[in-house]
């Protein structure tokens, strides 16, 4: 008898566990998110009994693995876009997120490949290890795109096709700016993003073969994490070390490093002393920013058009079309503060 | 009747993953497949060896947080001395890497008596520190030789429906449980978890006891980077930050091994990573938000832990009744 | 009388081998560097290590009583997120009262998990941290929030000072005292100690073991949800992500102060130290420009001898 009451009492509590769990969601503020979130999971449950009849089905099935959403607002961004845009098409759009981890990454397009999709995309969380994966993918013969990152050369003859934006040509622009703005004796500090993480080392190549050929220098590189606080921490560190008219600028992996520097020089009051160049933007504050001249340049890439583009460059993969490219950049003009207004930047 | 009522509130993690099973089965679709259950067994199993060394270390009372970065430093050899001393060596240096590390974290937690959180903690930078000089911040991926391709084939090989590391991981699950159950090193290791004095009373070398397990768990953190790169092909500095550890501990944790050591077996470890990797891959299936599978995630880790307690202490009450 | 104090005093410093590490640790820094000897980045230290520090004092009495609280690096994110949202909603007093609110609040669950249901902290705190982080996920819905006034007297807090010291050092030294004379004089913390160091025996003594644990989490909760206050008005922002990892710099923090992971024994002050220390290495590395990658090496090799120096002294005193 209390054996059988235990076990009801733990069903009961899972149960309400997962019931809560989704419900929690709904007392949110958002209920856009919530709205989405419950919409993919219904389609998703639709889904399962549909394949099970077979993928004959008109509608495409279309699978994607991210990097992680939630940890900044261009990747959640692009996965809202992702998921509402997919909703206006009427794809059928099973999208997961490893959280930024290798290995889940590399479990998950299993789980995708298991699911029969008829089209899988991949966001690396890293070129590498996505190689195996991507084959995996490849020999299961299900078409495969990277979008937003590439996978490594090795693993790029197992892909239909690459969309997104050119990293290195962010981070070349951006720093040519850099060397207009400065001249080529400029002496600069970097802050790069999260370690070991694809798009930042790319970023810094751009750096690299943006300054090529001048005497811009390079004094300092330290991590600035992918986290603003991080960033201006280090920041904070480099207006210690280097006195007034030691550097003249600091190079940022992206905007959100570029918020936490721009907070250590105004605190240390050196806004004519330092200039800020981000290698690449992709939230619409930005633009106030560049605006009012905290941010000197950079790169502005749009977290819709990406999406958007490359769900587009999926759903004909899915339909047996081939890409008339394999490189698909998408655009990512340099924002400064004559131009930003004439950008035609507003949709974003 | 009564038996199985005792065998089944002393090893709660059975009960507890009938529940899950069941509710999964009902409520998630694709669940219930046989592909998918082995799918899942699959892709825990890397975890599942790191948990093997982890739970000696536990059940030793410590814990080992260097398994975090040691997975990295280790692939990372794995991968990258294949150009100059070809694969096999390459994993036998990673493998010794291993037991190098467990053998400095077994040193200092034994015999310098440094706390063992210090230790693994500083460990865990030091292995990243070096991990990161070796790969000069950038992945490595094994040359395109055919031992090269031959070790990532290696990784995603399978025998019917379970791949090559499953199995692996099966051999080691019954190495462990002979070691722990019939060896006098497994039984020194309870003796010494559960008390160290009386341990040391009895005539146990206890440091040494404490120094071969740090090694085991050294040994099987590298063994599980190792298999990591064959099962992606590749190795980055990332692999394994920043929480490897914490999902280890906490499958074998939810296992029922107490992490005050003395209590435990091997087969807690293989409930407790399968519990969190099947949690997982309901997350998946289900297709919810990240925040939503985040957020339930924790609060299924909190629930299952509170059945395990509301069991267990059934079985207090029972005995303390007789 | 005199003299009798004065004894007391050098038995005290010979008990603080972890001081001595740190002296050590900034002298090095000290000889090798020019600009780390500069007044300003003396400052700065301070102005680093501000939310840690306080962060320190509330898990260092989490530790003292026998548990781990892994879930405030996420309730740092939202604390900061919500503490930064409502400011231009309800105004900086409520807002940041709410903000200690929920702090507390986080800190009720934790501790009536692992006080009242015996839970393993380990894992329950694992699990409040998967929890909380998605709540700030859900609450930003992955954007950053942002003040719209970033000069508004609430960023003061963080950014401003008075005369040469830093608001956010204040704050944290008086944090400190109250915490760390909390502790070593009131029954509370006689009671953390106890239960802490021997559980079953204080049980029997009549202490509500249960209670104080609860407490503990309480604590932390609340230093956390301060340590989010100072953290957030440096910035005028706040990300969802922004506390990741912080909860590894605090345990290792309290941890390098010498309190003892088993329970029962432990100071804030000397927690202070510890998290001063990992501050100094921080901003050391980054000064004398070391490849992150060699930080980590070199915090590896610190430690550990930091640690072996505590170890050391304390034999010399037990011999």
């Amino acid at each position: 008898m209390k054996k059988k009451l235990l076990a009801m009492i733990s069903a009961a509590l899972v149960a309400s566990m997962l019931i809560t769990g989704c419900g929690g969601g709904s007392g949110s503020d958002d209920a856009a998110a919530t709205d989405d979130a419950a919409a993919t999971e219904d389609s998703a449950s639709d889904d399962a009994a549909a394949s099970d009849d077979g993928a004959a089905s008109g509608d495409a099935k279309i699978g994607m693995v991210v990097n992680y959403s939630g940890q900044d607002p261009y990747q959640t961004s692009y996965y809202d876009t992702m998921v509402s845009y997919a909703k206006e098409k009427g794809v059928d759009l099973q999208i997961l997120d490893p959280k930024g981890d290798a290995t889940t990454q590399a479990n998950q397009i299993q789980d995708l490949i298991n699911m029969k999709c008829d089209c899988i995309i991949v966001w690396p969380v890293n070129g590498e290890t996505a190689v195996a994966s991507v084959r995996a993918i490849n020999k299961a013969g299900i078409p495969c795109m990277t979008a937003n990152t590439n996978v490594a050369e090795a693993g790029e003859e197992f892909i239909k096709c690459y969309v997104g934006p050119s990293n290195v040509e962010e981070g070349k622009q951006t720093a040519q700016e850099m060397v207009k703005q400065l001249g080529e004796d400029a002496k600069i500090v970097e802050i790069s993003g999260p370690a070991g993480y694809t798009t930042s080392l790319e970023r810094t190549q751009g750096l690299k073969e943006g300054i090529e050929g001048t005497n811009v220098e390079i004094l300092d590189t330290q991590t600035g994490e992918g986290n603003r606080e991080k960033a201006q921490q280090v920041m904070e560190n480099y207006l210690v070390k280097y006195a007034a008219g030691e550097i003249d600028a600091v190079y940022t992996f992206d905007d959100n490093a570029a918020y936490g520097a721009w907070n250590a020089i105004e605190a240390a009051g050196r806004q004519d002393d330092v200039k800020i160049f981000a290698a690449a933007s992709g939230s619409y504050e930005t633009m106030q920013y560049v605006k009012d001249g905290k941010i000197a340049a950079t790169a502005m890439q749009s977290p819709h058009f990406d999406a958007q583009e490359a769900l587009d460059m999926a759903v004909s993969l899915a339909a047996g079309e081939e890409p008339a490219e394999f490189y698909n950049y998408i655009e990512t003009p340099v924002a400064t503060q004559e131009n930003v207004d004439s950008l035609g930047l507003e949709e974003w | 009747m009564g038996k199985v009522k005792a065998f089944l509130s002393k090893h709660t993690i059975i009960p507890i993953w009938i529940v899950c099973f069941v509710l999964a089965s009902i409520f998630v679709n694709g669940f219930l497949s046989v592909n998918n259950l082995f799918n899942v067994f699959n892709q825990n199993a890397m975890k599942g060896i790191m948990a093997i060394g982890m739970t000696f270390v536990i059940i030793n009372s410590y814990f080992d947080m260097s398994t975090c970065t040691l997975v990295a430093l280790s692939a990372s050899l794995a991968c990258g001395l294949e150009g100059s001393i070809g694969m096999i060596p390459g994993i036998i240096v990673a493998l010794l890497v291993g037991c190098l590390v467990g053998c400095i974290n077994g040193f200092l937690v034994a015999y310098a008596k440094i706390n063992a959180f210090v230790v693994t903690l500083a460990m865990m930078l030091g292995c990243r520190g070096v991990g990161y000089i070796y790969h000069a911040e950038q992945s490595l991926i094994p040359n395109n030789t055919d031992m090269g391709w031959a070790f990532i084939d290696f990784g995603a090989g399978k025998v019917g429906p379970l791949s090559y590391i499953s199995i692996i991981f099966i051999v080691m699950l019954l190495i462990a449980h002979y070691v722990l159950k019939y060896t006098t090193h497994g039984r020194n290791t309870y003796a010494v978890g559960g008390n160290e004095n009386s341990a040391f009373n009895a005539g146990i070398n206890t440091k040494l006891v404490t120094f071969i397990n740090f090694v085991i768990c050294g040994f099987t953190g590298a063994l599980g980077g190792v298999l990591y790169a064959a099962f992606s092909g590749a190795s980055t500095p990332t692999l394994g930050w920043p929480d490897m550890h914490m999902l280890v501990i906490a499958g074998v944790v939810l296992g029922g091994t107490k992490l005050t050591g003395g209590v435990g077996n091997i087969w807690y470890t293989l409930g407790g990573v399968m519990l969190l990797g099947v949690v997982d891959n309901i997350m998946n299936l289900l297709n919810v938000q990240t925040y939503v599978n985040t957020m339930i995630t924790g609060l299924i880790m909190i629930g299952i832990l509170y059945l395990d307690k509301v069991m267990m202490n059934k079985k207090t009450k029972k005995a303390n009744l007789e | 009388m005199e003299s009798q104090s004065n004894k007391n005093f050098l038995t005290t410093l010979k008990k603080q081998g972890i001081v001595l590490a740190m002296i050590l640790v900034y002298l090095v820094f000290f000889v090798i560097s020019k600009q780390f000897r500069t007044f300003d980045n003396f400052i700065l230290i301070f102005r680093q290590v501000a939310t840690i520090a306080v962060m320190g004092a509330g898990m260092t009495y989490v530790i003292i009583g026998g548990n781990f609280d892994l879930s405030v690096g996420s309730l740092l994110s939202l604390c900061c997120v919500i503490c930064i949202d409502l400011h231009d909603k309800i105004g900086p007093i409520p807002a940041m009262i709410v903000t200690i609110i929920v702090g507390m609040a986080s800190g009720v669950i934790s501790g009536y998990l692992c006080g009242y249901l015996r839970l393993n902290s380990m894992i329950v705190t694992l699990g409040m941290m998967n929890v909380l982080q998605a709540a700030a996920m859900m609450y930003t819905n992955g954007q950053f929030v942002q003040m719209a006034d970033s000069n508004a007297w609430f960023t003061k807090i963080g950014k401003g000072s008075v005369g040469p010291v830093p608001i956010s050092a204040i704050i944290m030294v008086i944090f400190i005292i109250i915490m760390g004379y909390y502790l070593n004089r009131s029954v509370y913390g006689h009671q953390v100690m106890s239960v802490g160091g021997n559980d079953e025996a204080c049980r029997y003594s009549g202490i509500n073991d249960k209670m104080v644990i609860l407490k503990t989490f309480v604590l932390s909760g609340l230093s956390t949800a301060i340590g989010a206050i100072l953290l957030c008005s440096r910035g005028a922002s706040a990300q969802c992500t922004i506390g990741e990892s912080y909860e590894f710099d605090v345990i290792s923090g309290v941890i390098l102060g010498g309190a003892s992971l088993s329970g029962g024994s432990g100071s804030v002050y000397k927690t202070f130290v510890g998290v001063l220390i990992l501050g100094i290495l921080d901003n050391g590395f980054v000064i004398i420009g070391l490849p992150y990658y060699l930080q980590w090496v070199a915090q590896c090799i610190v430690i550990l001898i930091a640690v072996y120096i505590d170890i050391m002294t304390k034999r010399k005193k037990g011999a």
